[in-house]
């Protein structure tokens, strides 16, 4: 056969794409943003090297000495010399130590939960966007029917069943998270699942787990992470509520949530600095996710060229 | 100067829109990129420019530059361009603002109307702002535009909305909004493109005639030669930015110097110039550079054996689909989509199947792939049942028949590179591995024109005919016998289609491969087959052997759709036909609707005829909520 490898009348190939690095050069246009990703870089590393950070471990008991117990921020340990930057609690503990440690607590609940309820929820949204017809139905009804309840509420009822814990904290915040991924997932993959592409692929007889799995999810992996980042926000302020109302975490492993409804009882002392510190560590960890989660959704928005 | 008309003559035209080295440029990613470079043309008084060239040719930049459209922020025009003397680049917003719409308007490939208002408040709108009309002034006027572009009962479509009406009457309300204000110059961005070819016909015919009585200019902006040929006095080809030749049309087509436009030329189908012969034949390409002919195949296909087995065999088939309406979505009506066809193709033989929009060939297709539930009848391939009762699975029939789809931009998984794309089929059907796995692959890559190296990109670091070679390497994956090409080409430029079309036939004699051809494009299915089926309302209307259907055709609307095809020959200019503003009738049937038996009538052999007697008349036209009040 005659080979005629120049297309003469070919448009010039595209450039070669690298998604990451345009996804990097477009997200630095907005400051606003960058400075969210800067915060969240420091927060997520500070959470991390948290025991290199800190003057003591709030929860390593022998540490703590409770003469040092309701000290305003500035003080200075009497036993060990250094100095309570956010002061400490009723029992002599570093609040600045004890929120970097409820960081890790609150941002490893977020993150888990949040990727779990994403694997949950996307897999049943694309399988329902595939398949179509009473098993999109039958999925689609129990999302409706899972969006409808209140979510604090439905976390709570889960919590009064299941009890206090780390794990059961996360498996109620997927409990109540995935529909979201799957209501995202089902939009995606049904725009995607009519493109030529995936009937090409059924053409070819590829089987329906390997269409979906390997030419579907890619394709609809950009929405999803949107949805994931702002909804590891919402699951850990939701965590922090659980966690107030005394349904969350044990004492034992304390978040952020925690921490708050521990200088709560103080708040009207004077001792402001066990609760507002802690407060505020949570609301800048939010704000800064919720930035970098806004900017992604505007750069990988498909219909921003439009 | 008692006579000034007399000495306005004397002088030379002035134009009424001049553009002198006009350079548009984008910014991108390495600064500023010139799309449009230095520019030059003029439009006289009643003058009809086309400005004809392939995707990327930079013709619609230029339109958009004109009308000073672009973002400033993004888009740097330079050079002069002058409307009536007055140079547009200097004006400020306000100004041009102006000019837009009074002095010069434009139409778009799909007509830009609003969905939520309808059409008259529309049309009436724009006369309220930018004649300064009242109310009542407005509508008469808006009654009297939607007259002058032809649209029966002006009055009532007045409280249409746009989704209401068909592609064509769309572009008709566009073009009377553009002529509202009764500009000087008319832009016409591929006004035509998205239409079917009896449409298209009315529509250029329409521009014509509103340009005669308007006495206005035309910039008629297209990819189709054979509009070009109709239409316009003079032809600028433009290929990459660049202006690559202008001169009377007349002088263009029958002598173009440039080697660009000699070989957009060649690769151009011309309906009729098959006539008299009976097999499939590629075009004679010519290569844009140096002018002379392209040494490729230039043999024919052979004709199928006369006696053997089919290879496909669609037995009256049927494809609805239901329209749900009212409170609670029960069915309303049903869509005839395909109504009681039958055919066969023999091995190595192409059958075309052509029809306009809604005529049911593309839902064949898809039925025969099984992306269709068949409502009745039944599709063999060999032994093998591929639609209907007692289907065989995917599995067992994916490598006997193949599909090639519309649009090379979505038909490849953007997220995977060529090479994983075309080894997944055989990946999974376990028809080769590792080594053999790569060596075939670069097979499929080099029998399609390309080089196996190209095996490590991704599809969209390739042109759309690269693409469409790459679809058809991944249909050919398998080795099936028959490869069904969904409109394959339509999607793709002129010379590109040439090609693409030239190396299906390769493929075809090389393989023994059978097509089912699926176009519109009448020029390109008289090149390609050896029989072809007439598609109207879901139904085959006519189907025989090519040379008996273009030479002889039987039914009317085989006639219809072939006189409406656009000669690319301004020698041959259709005479001013009637305006006939047809539209292509509704498939949507009541509930309990009998379709009339099929019965055809063999005019010679192999070639049929529907027999419509008075009953095959479509009973219901309009509207599916027409149908439901019904």
């Amino acid at each position: 056969m005659p080979v005629d490898l120049a297309d003469p009348f070919a448009a010039e190939p595209q450039e070669r794409a690298r998604p990451v690095r345009d996804f990097a050069r477009e997200y630095v246009r907005s400051p606003g943003a960058v400075l969210g990703f800067a915060v969240l870089l420091a927060i997520v590393l500070a959470a991390v090297f948290a025991p290199l950070l800190t003057p003591q471990n709030p929860y390593d008991l022998m540490q703590l000495d409770i003469m040092d117990g309701q000290l305003p921020p500035g003080e200075s340990s009497m036993a060990y010399g250094f100095n309570y930057l956010l002061g400490t609690d009723e029992q002599g503990r570093d609040i600045y130590s004890a929120i970097l440690y409820g960081l890790r607590i609150s941002l490893g609940v977020g993150v888990v939960s949040a990727v779990s309820a994403a694997l949950v929820g996307a897999t049943l949204g694309l399988f329902a966007a595939y398949k179509g017809g009473r098993i999109e139905a039958a999925i689609m009804r129990l999302v409706d029917l899972q969006l409808s309840f209140p979510t604090i509420l439905m976390a709570l009822m889960i919590l009064a069943l299941l009890g206090k814990g780390v794990a059961n904290v996360v498996l109620a915040l997927v409990l109540v998270e995935w529909a979201t991924f799957a209501r995202t997932a089902r939009g995606v993959g049904m725009v995607e699942s009519r493109k030529e592409y995936i009937e090409a692929s059924y053409v070819l007889g590829i089987p329906a787990w390997r269409i979906m799995l390997r030419h579907l999810l890619p394709n609809c992996i950009p929405p999803l992470i949107v949805i994931a980042t702002v909804q590891v926000a919402r699951a850990i302020s939701l965590e922090a509520t659980l966690s107030f109302l005394g349904v969350g975490v044990p004492i034992t492993e304390p978040s952020l949530g925690l921490l708050i409804s521990n200088g709560y009882q103080f708040m009207f002392s004077g001792l402001y600095w066990m609760s507002v510190y802690p407060g505020i560590a949570l609301l800048i960890t939010i704000v800064a996710i919720n930035l970098v989660g806004d900017r992604m959704r505007d750069v990988l928005n498909p219909r921003k060229d439009a | 100067m008692d006579r000034p008309d007399m000495s306005i003559r004397a002088l030379p035209v002035t134009p009424i829109l001049e553009v002198r080295n006009l350079t548009t440029s984008f910014r991108g990613s390495k600064g500023w990129s010139p799309v449009v470079r230095d520019l030059s043309f003029h439009i006289a008084p009643r003058e009809t420019l086309a400005v004809v060239g392939e995707s990327g040719s930079g013709k619609s930049v230029t339109a958009l530059s004109v009308m000073r459209l672009l973002n400033p922020r993004s888009a740097r025009i330079e050079g002069e361009i002058l409307f009536g003397g007055t140079s547009l680049p200097g004006l400020s917003d306000s100004q041009i603002r102006g000019y837009r719409g009074r002095e010069m308007s434009m139409i778009f490939q799909d007509a830009s109307l609003n969905p939520v208002y309808d059409v008259g408040f529309q049309l009436m709108e724009t006369l309220r702002i930018k004649r300064g009309l009242t109310q009542r002034d407005a509508k008469r006027e808006a009654v009297q535009l939607l007259e002058k572009v032809r649209i029966p009962s002006a009055k009532k479509r007045l409280d249409d909305f746009p989704h209401e009406l068909s592609g064509g009457m769309r572009q008709r309300v566009a073009i009377a909004m553009a002529l509202a204000c009764k500009p000087q110059l008319l832009i016409a961005d591929e006004p035509t493109t998205a239409l079917d070819v009896t449409i298209q016909a009315q529509i250029v015919e329409l521009i014509k005639q509103l340009q005669d009585e308007e006495r206005m200019s035309v910039m008629f902006i297209t990819h189709d030669m054979g509009v070009v040929a109709e239409i316009a006095d003079r032809t600028a080809v433009m290929y990459r930015g660049d202006l690559v030749e202008t001169g009377r049309t007349a002088d263009v087509f029958a002598a173009p110097r440039q080697p660009y436009t000699r070989a957009l030329l060649a690769s151009i189908p011309r309906l009729g110039s098959m006539n008299g012969t009976d097999l499939p034949q590629p075009f004679a390409l010519i290569d844009h550079r140096s002018g002379e002919p392209v040494a490729a195949a230039e043999a024919e296909v052979a004709a199928p054996p006369a006696s053997a087995a089919p290879r496909l065999s669609v037995k009256d088939v049927s494809v609805r689909f239901d329209v749900r309406g009212g409170l609670l979505g029960g069915v309303t009506g049903r869509v005839h989509a395909v109504e009681d066809v039958s055919f066969d193709i023999a091995p190595g033989e192409t059958l075309s199947l052509v029809g306009e929009s809604g005529s049911g060939k593309s839902t064949t297709a898809r039925a025969i792939m099984g992306l269709n539930r068949v409502r009745q009848g039944r599709i063999t391939m060999g032994d093998l049942v591929a639609a209907g009762e007692g289907q065989a699975p995917r599995s067992a029939l994916c490598d006997r028949l193949q599909m090639i789809f519309q649009d090379p931009f979505a038909s490849l998984d953007p997220r995977m590179r060529v090479g994983d794309l075309l080894a997944e089929p055989l990946r999974v059907h376990g028809t080769a591995q590792g080594e053999a796995l790569r060596t075939r692959v670069g097979e499929l890559l080099r029998d399609v024109g390309l080089s196996p190296e190209m095996a490590a990109r991704f599809p969209h670091q390739f042109s759309g005919g690269q693409r469409q070679r790459i679809a058809i390497a991944r249909a050919l994956a398998l080795d099936p016998e028959l490869v069904v090409a969904d409109e394959a080409v339509s999607a793709l430029d002129v010379s590109v289609k040439a090609q693409i079309i030239n190396l299906m036939m390769e493929i075809q004699r090389a393989r023994g491969l059978s097509y089912l051809f699926i176009s519109h494009d009448m020029a390109v299915v008289e090149r390609i087959s050896h029989r072809v089926a007439v598609m109207y309302l879901g139904r085959i209307v006519e189907i025989g052997p090519r040379r008996a259907v273009f030479e002889n055709p039987g039914h009317a609307y085989t006639r219809q759709l072939m006189s409406a095809v656009p000669v690319p020959d301004p020698a041959r200019r259709h005479l001013r036909r009637g305006l006939a503003v047809d539209e292509i009738r509704s498939p949507v049937r009541p509930l309990g609707y009998q379709p009339p038996p099929t019965r055809m009538i063999e005019l010679s052999p192999g070639h049929f005829v529907l027999d419509e007697g008075d009953a095959a008349q479509p009973q219901a036209k309009g509207r599916p909520a027409d149908l439901a009040k019904a």
